[in-house]
């Protein structure tokens, strides 16, 4: 994974694995690996890993039992409300993207419904935040 | 959390030049810090006094909470930025004079940082990573509680770089810490819990690199290009 320079690294490996819980890549109850070997995949130091599971594990997103592993929460409605959580930040940004060139929020609207079925854009209006 | 290592005014002089102007620190267990500065600021004299190669002539180095002595020495593993192995061994050899060194070598670590290296093939054949890849493994695979690396990976291609970073990362344990120093900002940066800027043998900044992108946004590398680009080099 190729980190932006700016945003804490906790922060994007944060965002990368919510992104697999709500895709499938991270399924619901499944087991994650452990802090030492998502470490080493995400090429990042302990500690920084360690803060990433233990600020998922706030969010409720990962629950740890001891002796055993960390798994994916089981809890379908918290996974759900995630991905309704990453889907405003996503409304958030390409508005507030839009506000900047100066189109108003119903002209935004507009322009997305004329969009339909072209799923690159909201993507590309993320990264450029 | 008590420092594993706490270096107070440490001073060094070098035919008559200072090299070392009252160096304060500390490094926090289990830390990757990463030591970054211009060429001549200092960076591999304070790596050779804290591994106790060069005797400082002021300040203290305090291990653990005490004065680090000659008896530390076990606990320190220092690399210099040259290998230090007899180069007429094959590969095997050389790790097995290495373990008689240091008892308690640990192998599997060993060759999690090392990969894959011609085990029949003499030192003084291997191409220049695959020789740098044998030294930091060795030297990682030491117990030691102090890693002090010198300009590490140089010879490394940078995708090689990355995976040899996150196997040493993952070498960090409560009880160790690891001093290196770099010029590869850029790539090690991910691996780094802490960064130390040194100029003209001082500490000019000493912070948490997550602390750096939280509070000002910036990298480790741009905070670096601000500091030094004015012209230090």
């Amino acid at each position: 994974m190729q980190f932006s320079n700016s945003v804490p690294i906790y922060l994007q490996v944060m965002e990368d694995m919510k992104r697999e819980m709500v895709t499938g890549g991270l399924p619901a109850g499944s087991r994650v690996d452990s802090v030492r070997a998502l470490a080493a995949r995400y090429g990042i130091n302990l500690n920084t890993m360690q803060r990433v599971c233990s600020e998922l594990e706030r969010e409720g997103l990962l629950e740890t039992r001891r002796g055993v592993g960390s798994f994916v929460t089981g809890d379908w409605e918290r996974l759900s409300a995630l991905r309704e959580e990453m889907a405003q930040t996503l409304v958030e940004a390409y508005l507030k993207g839009m506000a900047g060139l100066g189109f108003s929020r119903l002209e935004a609207a507009e322009r997305l419904s004329g969009e339909e079925g072209d799923g690159g854009q909201s993507a590309g209006s993320q990264r450029a935040l | 959390m008590d420092s594993l290592l706490e270096v107070r005014g440490l001073c060094k002089y070098l035919d008559g030049q200072i090299v070392l102007g009252a160096c304060s620190f500390s490094l926090a267990p289990g830390h990757i810090t990463g030591l970054l500065g211009p060429n001549g600021a200092g960076k591999s004299t304070l790596l050779r006094t804290i591994a106790g190669l060069w005797r400082p002539d002021g300040g203290e180095i305090l291990l653990h909470g005490r004065p680090i002595s000659r008896r530390d020495r076990p606990k320190v593993a220092y690399m210099a930025d040259h290998t230090l192995l007899p180069r007429e061994l094959t590969v095997r050899q050389a790790v097995r004079w290495y373990r008689d060194l240091f008892p308690g070598l640990d192998l599997d670590r060993f060759r999690a940082v090392s990969g894959n290296l011609p085990e029949g093939e003499p030192v003084s054949r291997l191409s220049k990573g695959q020789a740098e890849r044998l030294d930091l493994g060795l030297l990682l695979a030491r117990d030691a509680d102090l890693y002090l690396l010198d300009e590490p990976l140089g010879g490394v291609d940078p995708v090689e770089r990355a995976k040899i970073l996150s196997a040493a990362a993952g070498v960090m344990e409560d009880h160790n810490a690891l001093l290196m120093a770099t010029h590869l900002v850029h790539d090690i940066e991910p691996i780094l819990d802490d960064v130390l800027f040194l100029r003209a043998g001082y500490v000019v900044l000493s912070a948490s690199a997550e602390g750096l992108r939280q509070r000002e946004g910036v990298s480790v590398e741009e905070k670096y290009m601000e500091v030094f680009g004015g012209g230090d080099r």
